[in-house]
């Protein structure tokens, strides 16, 4: 029954069929709203009261409105209605929003912007993958793959598991006897190469009587004479002829000795490619079978797809990090967090992006670039941006809703707003780097879907269009909570149905109907001949408190007029007493 | 002669390992001379060869060093060729050490400047009442004539040890390969004393040049060797007659080490550098 009467306190106000009235005389008395009669007040306003289309009525029932609260604010369906377009808004839409910036106003708009926010189609998670360098050159950064949320955790894990598995089955891979033996034969068979040129040289040059001797550094060729070394008073002997005979040999032999060896270049050439290969080979099989699973869970995600097959080729290229990590851990296998702190691994880490819910409202800590775009933090030294030190910020946390910032707030901190305008002009958000020069991250984006709202007076839009003219065109204003509502039937009920909410809210003394009628009039102006009632509650409250200890200081049971208007005159005397202080 | 080995004196008996190639030792050969040590508890001598010829050849002022790359050459000399030689030496000395030092088996390093069939045969001779000798460097196809000149030449040895260039020295039973059922219960015996270091089995493979052959073999083997907790008679091969397929079949077993005759079925007559390529594990040549 409340829920419902707070509903319908505000129905009417937007249908068009009510009209302004003359502001009501106090002395003629008004509507019955102390705590006494508050029934059939209510009553009477439930009666004549249904929910009308501009309430939204269907969604009630996923997000409490402000009215359900019981704090509810006048002008809310006013505010609903105009607030329509978010409902329907296209990702990075801007929007300034004109509200007085009390406590209940503000609260009742965060109500209704996440009602509109209901409306907005859910979005895939955010996911940052890897990119990695040609040829397993290492990390180039990373890039963002959209998927369903629940799919996004699930490749995370699956990828973190595969990388798990692989740190245990590639080194087993390439300790098994067979690789073994087929690296050794690799190796021998260059060797071999090379030994026989070696071989076939020595056989040549025994034939001419002509040594071939392995040195410690190199080789050496000297005469030979039944198979060993001619001594060197021996060679002396010998005549000048033959002794020049002999060295010419000797030359001949060396420069063919120089060649041999030079060719071992081109074969070792040739020998690293075909190791290069079998290690490909080897580590393929390890690779393929640990992300067979991931391939065939992710086959309908052509991104992710695209993702797997660069993380296989990289990690095939870089088999040996893992070989290396397995030696250093003495064979062991690594445990998890061992491998999760492993910069040289981080690459292959997964990061789905925090966000606060599929239609999100979201009021940033502060509005420095991390705050916004995020921040990429604890970058190693030659490893580069990984998945993991991509911190989100509130553009990307909104998802597919909506950044709320205050508008002193953007004025405060007008740096803000190129970043913003930015993000919602390209749709990708650049983190900060507090180690870059120019404090962004370099070859780092996030995806941007989130729409912008700015809550503030109208003066601050005009200001903001002031400083830079984009605001205009950019920026959609939407008026929402007037300061001043024409004063219809429905409003002024609505304000008595407030005004009863606030007395037994703040258990103060129930109201005299001269003393709501003083009250109601003090909050009225008429401007061009219409009667408009303020829509600021905070001046109700405090003045229904002070009303309340006047009529306790003079031992009534209830707030007259007199209680009213003595606490008005308090109020104006406490304002002129703090301007003339102030002067 | 293994039985010489498992029954002489231990403490009396070395294992030479043979350094002084400039080629890496094999690790496996390297841990196979330890372990052969620490079984027969005796120790291990480091026997670095220096090449004499090297020496001579210093002493011809047109001798050049060419270097690996054959960019440089230079002057050989023999300041230059000792300090390098003994700096090989320490290295070489040093590795084998380490391991010695680790299993607790005492070593001795030693240099010398011989042939290596005479610094062998020298060495074997000064001992005994036992030596083996293990080649530390694999042995390959090209420079195999030290290992054949060793096992005609150096008749002090009681055995040899040696692998190809692939071998892997890794946990696993001791297999001796039978062609000779004489030598069976001494092969076994040293093969147990082996295998006890590390407490695993011993495998004993009849090998022959037939079926009938390896039928006799097989059941003289059943016969004289009741199998035992540690002890395994493995059935003969299926394919007598092709050595790459018989090695296959002792591979497929993942010894840790073989035992064999030189010149026998496993080994083959003048095909050593090939069977201890294809064996790929440290084999124990006995003559």
């Amino acid at each position: 029954m409340f829920k419902f009467l707070q509903r319908a306190a505000f129905v009417g106000q937007t249908d068009g069929t009510e009209q302004p009235v003359a502001p009501h005389d106090p002395v003629a008395g008004g509507p019955v709203a102390s705590v006494h009669d508050l029934a059939e007040a209510r009553a009477a306003l439930s009666a004549q009261s249904e929910p009308s289309a501009a309430t939204g009525a269907g969604s009630n029932d996923t997000v409490p409105s402000a009215a359900e609260t019981g704090h509810a604010v006048l002008g809310l369906d006013v505010a609903r209605a105009a607030l329509k377009p978010l409902s329907s808004a296209r990702p990075r839409s801007a929007f300034f929003i004109v509200s007085p910036g009390s406590a209940d106003h503000d609260a009742a708009l965060d109500t209704l912007i996440r009602e509109a926010s209901v409306a907005l189609p859910v979005t895939d998670a955010v996911v940052l993958v890897g990119t990695f360098g040609p040829g397993g050159s290492g990390s180039a950064g990373v890039r963002d793959v959209r998927l369903p949320r629940d799919q996004a955790e699930r490749l995370s894990r699956a990828v973190s598991d595969a990388i798990e598995m692989l740190s245990a089955t590639l080194p087993a891979a390439f300790a098994s006897d067979s690789v073994q033996v087929a690296m050794l034969a690799l190796d021998e068979e260059l060797r071999s190469s090379h030994d026989q040129a070696l071989d076939a040289l020595k056989r040549k040059a025994n034939a001419q009587n002509i040594g071939l001797l392995r040195t410690p550094q190199g080789y050496a060729v000297a005469p030979l004479h039944d198979g060993r070394i001619v001594a060197s008073d021996v060679f002396k002997a010998l005549p000048d002829s033959l002794k020049a005979e002999v060295e010419n040999k000797l030359q001949t032999f060396e420069t063919e000795l120089g060649a041999v060896l030079a060719n071992r270049a081109v074969l070792q050439q040739d020998h690293s490619a075909r190791r290069r290969d079998l290690t490909a080979e080897i580590a393929g099989l390890a690779v393929r079978a640990a992300l067979k699973t991931l391939f065939e869970t992710f086959k309908s995600y052509p991104a992710v797809r695209a993702y797997l097959d660069e993380l296989s080729a990289d990690l095939i290229a870089n088999a040996a990090l893992f070989l290396a990590a397995a030696r250093a851990a003495g064979g062991q296998p690594r445990a998890p967090a061992d491998l999760g702190r492993d910069p040289r691994l981080a690459r292959y880490g997964v990061a789905v992006l925090p966000c606060a819910g599929p239609q999100s409202v979201v009021r940033p800590d502060g509005l420095e670039r991390a705050d916004v775009c995020g921040e990429v933090r604890n970058v190693t030294d030659g490893v580069g941006v990984v998945p993991s030190a991509v911190r989100a910020g509130a553009l990307t946390t909104a998802g597919r809703g909506f950044l709320v910032i205050e508008a002193r707030d953007l004025l405060a901190q007008y740096s803000a707003w190129p970043i913003l305008k930015q993000a919602l002009k390209t749709g990708v958000a650049i983190p900060a780097d507090r180690t870059s020069a120019t404090g962004r991250a370099h070859g780092v984006t996030v995806p941007v879907e989130a729409s912008l709202v700015v809550v503030g007076e109208q003066d601050d839009y005009r200001t903001l269009c002031h400083m830079d003219r984009d605001v205009a065109r950019l920026v959609r204003l939407i008026p929402a909570f007037e300061a001043m509502l024409p004063l219809t039937p429905a409003l002024e009920r609505a304000f008595h149905a407030r005004v009863a909410t606030l007395i037994q809210d703040d258990a103060l003394l129930p109201l005299d109907p001269t003393a709501l009628t003083a009250l109601r009039h003090e909050r009225t102006q008429t401007v061009s001949g219409v009667a408009r009632l303020a829509t600021d509650m905070d001046a109700v409250r405090e003045c229904l408190q002070a009303a309340t200890h006047n009529a306790r200081a003079h031992g009534r049971a209830s707030v007259v007029a007199t209680d009213i208007l003595a606490a008005l005159k308090q109020r104006d005397d406490r304002a002129s007493g703090s301007e003339r202080g102030a002067r | 002669m293994i039985a010489h080995v498992a029954q002489a004196g231990e403490n009396r008996g070395r294992v030479v390992v043979r350094l002084g190639e400039p080629a890496r030792s094999s690790s496996a050969v390297l841990s196979a001379a330890v372990h052969l040590a620490r079984a027969f508890q005796a120790e291990i001598e480091g026997l670095f060869i220096e090449d004499p010829d090297v020496v001579n050849a210093c002493a011809h002022p047109f001798c050049h060093d060419i270097s690996l790359t054959g960019e440089r050459k230079g002057r050989l000399s023999t300041t230059a060729v000792g300090r390098d030689t003994a700096l090989l030496s320490i290295a070489m000395q040093r590795e084998l050490a380490d391991r010695a030092t680790a299993s607790g088996v005492p070593f001795e390093a030693r240099a010398v400047r011989d042939t290596v069939v005479s610094a062998l045969q020298t060495a074997c001779s000064q001992r005994g009442p036992w030596n083996i000798v293990a080649f530390a460097e694999p042995i390959r196809a090209a420079r195999s004539d030290i290992l054949d000149d060793a096992l005609s030449a150096v008749w002090g040895a009681t055995g040899f040890l040696a692998a190809g260039p692939g071998a892997i020295w890794r946990r696993g039973p001791v297999l001796v390969a039978v062609d000779d059922v004489d030598r069976l219960p001494g092969m076994v015996r040293a093969a147990e004393r082996i295998a006890a270091v590390d407490g695993v089995d011993v495998f004993v493979m009849p090998v022959g040049p037939d079926d009938i052959a390896l039928d006799w073999l097989e059941g003289e083997i059943r016969l004289t060797l009741p199998e035992t907790a540690n002890l395994r008679c493995l059935p003969r091969s299926q394919h007598p007659g092709s050595p790459s397929v018989l090695r296959a079949e002792v591979c497929a077993h993942e010894p840790s080490l073989i035992i064999a005759r030189n010149g026998g079925q496993l080994l083959g007559l003048g095909h050593l550098p090939r069977a201890l390529a294809d064996l790929a594990r440290p084999v124990f040549i006995v003559h």
